[in-house]
């Protein structure tokens, strides 16, 4: 008999991840290949569409090749439940005194995540708050920019869990919907 | 807990209740899967390609990228 699937937990690649994924320096895209190659034992590593029109916004040519790449990935499909969350998610950080501008994709690729149980790798823990998103791990990229550089530069990635607790208890308050 | 909360629980699945929209399930369902994963392989090499070929576009500013000499 075969053995039932085993369903790991998603792991969503931020697009800066996939960014450092495929562009040079080599040193950075090899540490970053690592790091994705080494989670995937533990975790299955997606993308999201929103992730696949933010690259593909950003591209300027060869869109059909940026596709094929792009179809490297698993996918999560955001769906009018996550533009309803996301929506929401912002009077959340608001009312949470999150001063700082998180941008429309950072709400949906966070709400993707919240409403997924999925994990989040990215290199900006700026966009993805505490308490609302814990950070499991930090590792970090170091590399030189250019093979005879007397700089090495350092990138810091992230592991973040959404507090989905956290959350659920903000929402609550948000439309002041007594839980007792 | 209330009728009125924003977290219900029922068979062990988990919703946001937004006033006048729909529950909005957490976990399993709310969003599909589709697509297969590649080898770490076939994926190291493609997007080794990917750099070669300069089709995938830079990562904008982050915020926690710095320097040392």
């Amino acid at each position: 008999m075969d053995k039932p699937p085993i369903i790991k937990t998603k792991l969503i690649l931020d697009t800066n991840i996939i960014s450092y994924a495929s562009n040079y320096p080599v040193e950075r895209q090899d540490k970053m290949l690592k790091i994705i190659d080494n989670y995937r034992a533990k975790y299955d590593p997606v993308i999201t569409d929103y992730i696949q029109f933010e690259l593909l916004k950003s591209a300027e040519n060869k869109d059909s090749e940026l596709l094929k790449k792009l179809g490297l990935f698993g996918k999560l499909s955001t769906n009018e439940a996550i533009i309803l969350m996301a929506g929401v998610l912002h009077g959340v950080y608001k009312k949470a005194k999150i001063e700082r501008k998180i941008n429309d994709g950072d709400l949906i690729i966070a709400t993707t995540a919240i409403l997924s149980q999925s994990l989040l790798l990215t290199a900006d823990k700026d966009d993805y708050p505490h308490p609302f998103f814990e950070e499991k791990e930090c590792l970090t990229i170091s590399f030189k920019e250019f093979k005879n550089s007397h700089t090495t530069s350092v990138i810091p990635i992230y592991l973040f869990e959404p507090n989905q607790t956290k959350t659920l208890q903000e929402v609550d308050k948000f439309f002041k919907i007594p839980t007792s | 807990m209330s009728d009125n909360t924003n977290l219900k629980t029922s068979k062990n699945q988990t919703f946001i209740n937004i006033p006048n929209f729909e529950p909005i399930p957490i976990g399993a369902g709310t969003v599909s899967v589709s697509g297969a994963t590649v080898s770490a392989q076939v994926l190291g090499r493609e997007l080794r390609k990917a750099a070669k070929d300069n089709i995938v576009p830079l990562p904008q500013e982050t915020s926690g990228q710095t320097s040392h000499n």
